[in-house]
C-alpha cells in the first residue's frame, strides 16, 4: 500500500507554485500531475478518483471556474485542497463540511499546502469511510447494504437509520429519547417505546446465536456492543 | 410543507433495484379506511418521492364522490415494502401515502392527515399514545357459499377437516413480517374458521398502517389457496362476530400514565378519566369504530359482544371497556382494552375518536363510574331493564347517526369537511339499507 504512488492532481496552478511544489515532493511517493480541466481528471483510468488528491486554485481570479470546478470535484468524492484567491469564508464553509475537503488561504504558503497535502493523503480512503465493519458485521453507507457474515440482510430504511447510528459509536449509551430525534427527525408521531419496537425487530434480524450486538442498558437506553 | 429526506430517498432507490422492483403501487386510505391506490413504474419512482404523484382525488371520498380535484399522493419512504405474495423478479412494492393539495396543504379528507393531527395535540401535552389491536376475521371456502373452513373453536389446535387454516395463518405471519409487522401471537376463535392475530403494539399511525396492510395480506394470502378471508363485523347470525378489542396505554417521559396498583380500578386517576372519556362520548363516535350497518349485528347479539356502556376487570362479559388487573411486576404493561371496534373501522379515525375523546375526558377530569364486576347476562331481570335504558349503545347505524351528526367532539375528530362527507356518506347507507326487504321480513310477514 505505501509503496504505491499517489497523484496529487492540480487545476489550474500557477506554474510558479507548480515547480515549488514538485520540488518538495521529489523522491516521495506523490507524482504530481498538472491537468487540463476537470474532464481528464474524471476520466483517469488508473485510479479511483477517490484516492487521489486535487488541488483546485483559483489564483488566477476567475472565481466563476473555480467555483465551477469545486462543484464538479464534490460530485467525484476527491479529496480537495482548495486556493482560493481571496480569504471568501463563506464560500469555503459551504465546502467544508465534507470530511476530505481542506483549504490555503492566500498567499498560498507551498509549506502549508504540501502539508495540508499530506495530512489529506492520510485519512484514508472515502470508500473505506463509508464502510462501517464491526465484527461479522458490515455497513455499507454508500449501497445501503448491511450484511452479517457476507449475508445481505433485509432491513427497513428506520431501522437501517438506527443501526448506523448506534454502530457508529460502539460502547456508547444512547438514550430512547436521543435516538428518536436522531432516527426519525421531525416526522414521528409516536415517542420512546417506538425505538423499543425497531430496536427488537432490529434485534431479531441482526443477533444470532453467536453475536448479540445491541444490548439493553436498563433505565438508560441501547448501545452498540464494543467487540 | 412535507419533504423527504435525500437519505430516505436514496435508500428506497437503493432498495427498489437491489430487489428488481418493477412496479410500485401508491397506496391510501379514503374517508372510510378502504385502501385505495394506483401504481407507478420504477422509472417514475424518484421523481414521485420527491414531488409526489398527481390523481383524481375523488378517489378519498370513498362513496361520496362529489368533486372531482386533481390530488398529490406524496409517499412515506419508511413505508416502502416489496409485497410478498407478489412474483419475485420483476417485483412489486407498495408506499403508504399522505394526501395532499397541489400547492403540497395536506387533504382535510386523508385519515392519515386527521390521525396526525390529533397526535400533534396529543404531543403538544407531551403524551405519547400507544396502541395493540387484536383483530379477529372468518375464514371461508368462498364469499358467496358463506362455508366456513374448517370446525374448530376457541383455541383449538385440531379440528376433524383436514386444517388448512393453519397453513394460511402462519403464512400470513410470515408475509406480515416480512412487510415489517410484528405478530404478538395467534390463535383461532370461537367461531368455525375465525381467527384472530394480536399485532405488536406501536404508535397510532403506524399501527393504522399496519391494520390497513394487515388486512391485504390476510386476504391476498387466502385467496392464493383458493379461501376468501372476511373482515365482516357479523357475517354469521348463529356465530359471534369479528371484533377489534383495542389495548390503549399512555406513556409522559418513559412513564406509563395508567400505572397506578394502589387504585381501586387497577389504573391511575388520568387512566380513569380517559376511560370515563371513551364511556361518554362513545354514542357519539361509535360511527367511527362501527361504521357499517353489519357493525350493529355484532354489537346487537347477546352474547359477549360490547352492547351497554359500562366497564369491568373482568374480560369477556359484554362490557365496553376492560382494565386488565396488571402483573404487579410490569408497570409499562398497565392498559386499558376498549372491545367496541370492529375489524371493518377506519383505524386512522378510530385511533383519533379514541385520543380526542380520552384526552378530552383528562382534560376536564370525568369522573369514573364504578366497574360492574357481574356479568350482564348474570343480572336479576330488573337490573337489566334499567340497565338497558341508561346504557344501551346505539342499536343500529340510523341512531348512531342521530348521535353523531349533532356531536361538536366528532366534528373536532374530523374536521369540519371530513365531518360532513363522512355523516353524509353514512345518512346514504343508512337509507340504502332501510329500503332493503330482508330474509326477516319476508319469513315473520309474507302470511299477513
Amino acid at each position: 500500500m505505501t509503496t504505491e504512488k499517489k497523484y496529487i492532481n492540480t487545476i489550474r496552478l500557477s506554474s510558479d507554485k507548480l515547480q515549488k511544489i514538485e520540488k518538495k515532493f521529489l523522491d516521495s511517493e506523490f507524482i504530481i500531475r498538472p491537468l487540463e480541466n476537470m474532464e481528464i481528471f474524471q476520466d483517469n483510468p488508473q485510479q479511483n478518483s477517490s484516492d487521489q488528491i486535487l488541488i483546485i486554485s483559483g489564483e488566477d481570479f476567475n472565481l466563476d471556474l473555480f467555483k465551477e470546478h469545486l462543484k464538479q470535484a464534490e460530485k467525484l468524492e476527491a479529496k480537495v485542497l482548495a486556493l482560493p484567491p481571496l480569504p471568501d469564508m463563506d464560500l469555503l464553509i459551504s465546502n467544508f463540511s465534507r470530511p476530505f475537503f481542506d483549504f490555503c488561504l492566500p498567499p498560498h504558503d507551498v509549506n502549508e499546502i504540501s502539508l495540508r497535502v499530506i495530512n489529506l493523503s492520510g485519512k484514508g480512503d472515502f470508500r473505506d469511510n463509508m464502510l462501517i465493519k464491526i465484527g461479522p458485521l458490515t455497513i455499507n453507507q454508500e449501497s445501503y447494504e448491511v450484511s452479517l457474515e457476507g449475508e445481505k440482510l433485509d432491513l427497513t430504511f428506520k431501522e437501517y437509520e438506527l443501526l448506523k447510528y448506534l454502530s457508529a459509536k460502539p460502547g456508547r449509551v444512547f438514550s430512547r429519547e436521543s435516538l428518536l430525534h436522531s432516527v426519525w427527525e421531525y416526522d414521528y408521531y409516536g415517542g420512546t417505546r417506538t425505538v423499543d419496537v425497531h430496536i427488537r425487530r432490529l434485534r431479531s434480524k441482526i443477533n444470532n446465536i453467536k453475536y448479540n450486538f445491541i444490548e439493553t442498558v436498563w433505565n438508560v437506553g441501547y448501545r452498540f456492543k464494543a467487540i | 410543507m412535507i419533504e423527504n429526506s435525500e437519505n430516505s430517498i436514496n435508500y428506497v432507490m437503493k432498495k427498489a433495484s437491489e430487489n428488481d422492483v418493477k412496479f410500485v403501487r401508491l397506496w391510501f386510505p379514503d374517508i372510510f379506511g378502504n385502501i385505495k391506490g394506483f401504481g407507478i413504474t420504477v422509472d417514475e419512482l424518484e421523481k414521485v418521492l420527491k414531488d409526489g404523484a398527481s390523481f383524481d382525488g375523488a378517489a378519498i371520498f370513498g362513496s361520496e364522490r362529489s368533486k372531482e380535484t386533481e390530488m398529490v399522493a406524496f409517499p412515506d419512504p419508511s413505508t416502502f415494502q416489496i409485497l410478498p405474495w407478489r412474483p419475485e423478479g420483476p417485483s412489486v412494492s407498495r408506499l403508504l401515502c399522505d394526501i395532499l393539495h397541489k400547492d403540497g396543504t395536506p387533504s382535510a379528507l386523508d385519515s392519515r392527515n386527521i390521525l396526525k393531527s390529533t397526535l400533534i395535540k396529543l404531543k403538544e401535552e407531551k403524551l405519547d399514545f400507544y396502541v395493540a389491536p387484536e383483530i379477529e376475521y372468518f375464514y371461508l371456502e368462498d364469499s358467496v357459499s358463506m362455508t366456513p373452513i374448517d370446525d374448530k373453536t376457541y383455541f383449538d389446535q385440531i379440528g376433524t377437516q383436514k386444517d388448512s387454516g393453519s397453513d394460511l395463518r402462519r403464512k400470513t405471519v410470515l408475509d406480515l413480517e416480512k412487510m415489517g409487522i410484528p405478530i404478538q401471537k395467534y390463535h383461532h376463535e370461537v367461531g368455525p374458521g375465525q381467527q384472530e392475530i394480536s399485532l405488536r403494539y406501536n404508535d397510532a399511525i403506524t399501527m393504522a398502517d399496519n391494520i390497513q396492510t394487515f388486512k391485504i395480506v390476510v386476504k391476498e394470502v387466502a385467496m392464493s389457496e383458493n379461501v376468501f378471508a372476511t373482515f365482516m363485523p357479523k357475517p354469521f347470525s348463529e356465530f359471534e362476530g369479528s371484533g377489534m378489542h383495542t389495548h390503549i396505554s399512555l406513556f409522559k417521559n418513559n412513564k406509563n400514565v395508567f400505572a397506578n396498583e394502589k387504585s381501586i380500578s387497577g389504573i391511575s386517576k388520568q387512566g380513569e378519566y380517559f376511560t370515563a372519556g371513551l364511556l361518554k362520548h362513545v354514542k357519539e363516535f361509535m360511527i367511527i369504530t362501527n361504521q357499517w350497518v353489519n357493525s350493529y349485528s355484532r354489537t346487537a347479539a347477546s352474547n359477549e359482544s360490547p352492547s351497554h356502556v359500562y366497564w369491568s376487570t373482568i374480560p369477556d362479559n359484554g362490557n365496553l371497556v376492560t382494565i386488565p388487573n396488571r402483573r404487579s411486576d410490569s408497570e409499562d404493561s398497565s392498559r386499558i382494552e376498549f372491545r367496541l371496534p370492529d375489524p371493518g373501522c377506519n383505524p386512522y379515525l378510530t385511533f383519533a375518536a379514541i385520543i380526542t375523546a380520552g384526552l378530552k375526558g383528562m382534560k376536564e377530569k370525568y369522573p369514573l363510574e364504578k366497574p360492574m364486576e357481574s356479568a350482564f347476562n348474570k343480572l336479576d331481570e330488573k337490573k337489566i331493564t334499567s340497565l338497558k335504558r341508561s346504557k344501551r349503545l346505539p342499536e343500529n347505524l340510523g341512531l348512531a347517526i342521530q348521535y353523531a351528526e349533532t356531536s361538536k367532539l366528532l366534528e373536532e375528530i374530523l374536521g369540519k369537511a371530513a365531518f360532513e362527507v363522512y355523516i353524509s356518506g353514512k345518512k346514504r347507507e343508512w337509507q340504502l339499507f332501510s329500503e332493503q326487504v330482508s330474509e326477516f321480513e319476508l319469513e315473520h310477514s309474507i302470511n299477513l
